[in-house]
């Protein structure tokens, strides 16, 4: 069943949010999950998240059922792995509704990645700009520096208050 | 909550200034999963409000209107409540 990778640069970001039966059993669930996030995985793509939402209670009734299972996958991957997805989805009778939505249509996994490589070495930069240069390495000594003159600041502000 | 944007147009007066919550808050994303901030968007009836009364900018209410219809296709939000 596995396939060859198809390259990052060719992937896509998509998500996927799918519907199933109230009536079918938590391991079944399970069981349904794991399928489709294995046709992902088999069909060249990356899953980046998966999260069940639980049963709830749709807005209106969708094949006379008014509860159902929302899954909510993340994944990367190409429009034939999105058509192979939902393919299955049309087979499996517990599946009752799904939608797949592309995420970003001008970025790639690649792009994906780089960004949030470049937002995780950004991100510590940024702390070290706003407190002093060891408040990283020695967090202690600086906090109740920082905790200090606002304590003096309250103790002083409301004798202020009262006098005028 | 829906008219709570809406101003007095009939009385002369000057109404609360309308702004676009997605503008104010840069953080707040349009997500169609998101149902609970799409209901502010969308009438009694499951319509969607349109950009006058609710105050969204142009940007925003075209990424509201295919959010909202996103999801109702999942059952998050109706298509339309009946009145009895």
């Amino acid at each position: 069943m596995a396939r060859k990778q198809t390259p990052s640069h060719l992937r896509r970001e998509f998500e996927c949010v799918y519907l199933i039966r109230h009536d079918v059993e938590d391991h079944a669930v399970d069981k349904i999950v794991e399928k489709y996030r294995e046709i992902v995985e088999n069909n060249g793509g990356k899953v980046v998240g998966l999260e069940s939402w639980g049963r709830r209670k749709l807005a209106y009734p969708i094949a006379k059922h008014r509860t159902a299972h929302y899954i909510h996958m993340e994944f990367f991957g190409t429009s034939e792995l999105v058509h192979e997805v939902e393919r299955n989805m049309r087979i499996t009778e517990d599946v009752v509704r799904w939608l797949t939505v592309l995420r970003d249509p001008h970025a790639d996994q690649e792009s994906k990645e780089r960004t949030s490589e470049l937002k995780r070495r950004k991100e510590p930069e940024a702390e070290t700009e706003r407190g002093f240069e060891a408040a990283p390495r020695e967090p202690a000594p600086t906090t109740p520096e920082a905790e200090k003159p606002k304590h003096e600041a309250e103790e002083t502000k409301p004798p202020e208050t009262t006098q005028a | 909550m829906a008219g709570s944007f809406k101003t007095d147009r009939g009385g002369g007066g000057m109404g609360r200034r309308k702004v676009c919550r997605f503008c104010v808050d840069r953080n707040l994303e349009v997500d169609f999963k998101d149902a609970a901030t799409l209901k502010y968007y969308v009438t009694e009836r499951g319509k969607i409000i349109p950009r006058r009364i609710s105050g969204a900018c142009a940007r925003h209410q075209r990424e509201l209107s295919v959010a909202i219809k996103r999801a109702r296709v999942l059952a998050l939000i109706p298509f339309t409540v009946s009145g009895q």
